[in-house]
């Protein structure tokens, strides 16, 4: 069937216009927005949580959150994906507080957990990602919290220098400090450290801003 | 040997769990405002009636004890041998009547050693009585005093009521 040349589809849209089209209220341009990155801000997750499945309840929420604060959030660049890391970071930042947020916000809307084929199919690989990820965020947890972000941003979720100055809002100059100053400290704490470690039994360390 | 310092490869959103947190996060949106979310506009916007309820009831209740206090009744006329606060004074009861001819009836008995003026002037004191003073012709007692003036009239015009 030959498309219309006249016609756009929401799918189609940039990020710019579906952000426009979501200040003035339109859910499903965000819904777009959503399903266009969620995976993304979903692996972003993991890499700082080294779980699966709260990586899922915090991407949830920062959309939300994202949603919420739509109209005092212009975007500053062609892709909302800074905007949208920066939010989930600052989501991280307060997960304690934001995941019970954010459960409270869901809880009227069960989720059928029995209807996940997909995810069963790999669940041990899941596992195994999740042992390895505990594993580095033990090391990466010595890093100060400031270099965690821009590493985590610029090395594991391949954000342009740029793109992790907008998400973080501080200058390019600065992004590039921290990241060689993690990414060698990171080096360092690696090179101290044998590969297998008590990684069962150290718990996540996650800093908690609780202002 | 040393631990590795790259995560794990990235992993699709499983797909059907993709679908159910979009359309529970469009189903939330929906629940909520379709309004873009500025900064706790509701709860401004609830300051602000309540702000103008407040301002709307002290008025009317301000309104309305102007409109409805009872009015303080005149008890006392005070009759002053002459024109300043500090001279005799004869009171009376107030009752009913001009409070410049009960001045005037009762002048020449209580300042016997006095000329009886002309005509006098009803000025409203400080306290709220009437305080009734003799006035030479065309001068201005009551503003004299810094009173206000009550009103004015003559003992003669008040004589032939």
């Amino acid at each position: 069937m030959a498309s219309d040349p006249y016609r756009t589809e929401v799918g189609d849209l940039s990020d710019r216009v579906l952000w426009e089209q979501a200040r003035k209220g339109d859910g499903s341009a965000f819904g777009v927005l959503f399903e266009r990155h969620a995976g993304r801000i979903y692996n972003y997750y993991f890499r700082r949580t080294a779980d699966w499945a709260l990586a899922e309840d915090l991407t949830s929420t920062a959309f939300l959150l994202a949603w919420r604060s739509r109209g005092r959030a212009p975007l500053q660049a062609e892709s909302a994906l800074p905007l949208l890391f920066g939010i989930a970071t600052n989501v991280l930042r307060n997960q304690r507080r934001s995941r019970r947020r954010g459960r409270e916000a869901f809880a009227r809307l069960p989720l059928e957990r029995a209807e996940e084929p997909d995810f069963a199919e790999d669940a041990s690989t899941r596992l195994d990602d999740e042992a390895a990820m505990r594993q580095l965020l033990r090391l990466f947890a010595r890093l100060p919290r400031r270099e965690q972000d821009v590493v985590a941003l610029c090395d594991w979720s391949g954000l342009s220098y740029e793109d992790t100055a907008l998400a973080l809002d501080i200058p390019i100059g600065t992004v590039r400090s921290r990241l060689a100053r993690g990414r060698r400290r990171l080096r360092e704490l690696a090179s101290t450290s044998g590969p297998e470690g008590d990684v069962d039994v150290v718990p996540l360390r996650i800093e908690v801003n609780e202002q | 040997m040393s631990a590795p310092i790259t995560p794990p490869p990235e992993r699709d959103f499983p797909a059907g769990r993709l679908q159910q947190r979009k359309e529970q996060l469009v189903s939330r949106i929906y629940g909520g405002t379709a309004a873009p979310a500025r900064h706790h506009p509701r709860r401004i916007l609830v300051l602000a009636a309540a702000f103008a309820v407040a301002g709307v009831l002290a008025a009317a209740g301000y309104a309305g004890y102007k409109l409805t206090r009872p009015v303080t009744p005149v008890v006392t006329i005070g009759c002053y041998e002459s024109d300043s606060l500090e001279a005799n004074t004869a009171v009376l009861a107030a009752g009913s009547g001009s409070p410049v001819a009960k001045c005037a009836g009762i002048y020449a008995s209580a300042f016997p050693n006095a000329q009886r003026p002309a005509s006098f002037a009803a000025c409203l004191l400080p306290s709220g009585s009437v305080g009734v003073f003799p006035r030479d012709a065309g001068s201005e007692t009551c503003k004299n005093l810094g009173l206000s003036d009550l009103h004015r009239t003559s003992a003669d015009q008040s004589r032939t009521k």
